[in-house]
């Protein structure tokens, strides 16, 4: 296959750039999918394609990316807001054309679950949080991004990070409480 | 300020987001899905670059010179000011009604509306 920096010419980023950024697609792509999903509301085509659709932006976007930052929170900063944007244009498709709900297909994910309701509780309660709290939440919490690097990509200052942190934590907590036993706070602990 | 060291977990937040992470993931996927997605970036790459505001604006292009041409001359051209429109406001206004009105003004006069309008 003609590589793609021939194929576009003087436009596109080297050769080498090139392979580095295929490389970064196999390394992250698994990643990459299960955010978006996580961040979308469980729809794996729509993952997928939000995903993709991150890759290309970034691959897009090789020539302004500026290596003083890292190439992860660039790429994870524009599949955060590859995510907004696909729930904005859901948002605005359920609101107008509440047909398409009838037609839209089931998780399958769901019922392949062994407790459908409990995951459906998950769901719905990560997706009642705020965008931000919601946002916060999936990457410090359920994809294991530091505290600074989370920041970094959603392009908050640290203090808001941790303030919708704590919000989103204490919002699910008493949502699913009887998900769980809850225990008093422990002195001491670590975050 | 809340820091993470102020609100430290607990073991019911632990489960709470292991829970999250265990039961609220996407199912596995298939091996033929790393493969496709990759096949699909690199056939998006090597396509032709379009904009994707370019079709939305050549529709826009089009609708508007079909407008130009289906609309009316008179739309498109506004005729000047006809005699009648004058007629209309000289019968609400003559200029002899107004000439002179501000030529017995004194200082004093500018002065007090210079006050009353906060000038």
């Amino acid at each position: 296959m003609e590589p793609i920096a021939q194929v576009l010419g003087a436009r596109t980023v080297s050769l080498d750039r090139e392979q580095r950024f295929f490389a970064f697609v196999e390394a992250h792509q698994e990643r990459a999918v299960r955010m978006a999903w996580r961040l979308i509301g469980g729809d794996q085509d729509a993952a997928e394609d939000v995903a993709q659709q991150a890759f290309f932006k970034a691959y897009r976007g090789l020539d302004r990316f500026r290596e003083d930052s890292k190439l992860t929170t660039w790429f994870y900063r524009i599949l955060v807001n590859e995510a907004r944007s696909h729930r904005r244009w859901r948002a605005l498709r359920d609101r107008w054309h509440t047909v398409w709900d009838e037609d839209a297909t089931p998780d399958p994910a769901a019922s392949a679950h062994p407790d459908p309701a409990l995951r459906r509780r998950l769901a719905g309660a990560l997706d009642r949080l705020a965008r931000g709290q919601r946002e916060v939440f999936v990457l410090v919490y359920l994809e294991g991004f530091t505290l600074e690097q989370t920041a970094a990509q959603l392009g908050k200052a640290l203090g808001t990070v941790k303030s919708q942190l704590h919000r989103a934590l204490r919002i699910l907590r008493e949502e699913l409480a009887d998900c769980y036993q809850p225990t008093p706070h422990k002195a001491g602990g670590t975050s | 300020m809340y820091t993470p060291d102020d609100s430290p977990l607990t073991e019911a937040d632990r489960e709470l987001i292991e829970r999250f992470r265990h039961d609220y993931a996407p199912p596995p996927r298939a091996p033929g899905h790393r493969l496709a997605l990759h096949d699909a970036l690199q056939a998006r790459l090597q396509r032709r670059w379009i904009p994707t505001w370019t079709p939305i604006a050549a529709a826009a292009c089009a609708a508007a010179l079909a407008l130009w041409f289906v609309l009316p001359e008179r739309w498109t051209n506004p005729p000047p000011p006809t005699s009648a429109a004058g007629d209309v406001l000289a019968a609400y206004a003559l200029e002899s009604d107004v000439a002179g009105e501000l030529d017995d003004l004194l200082p004093q006069d500018y002065a007090r509306i210079e006050d009353i309008f906060e000038l």
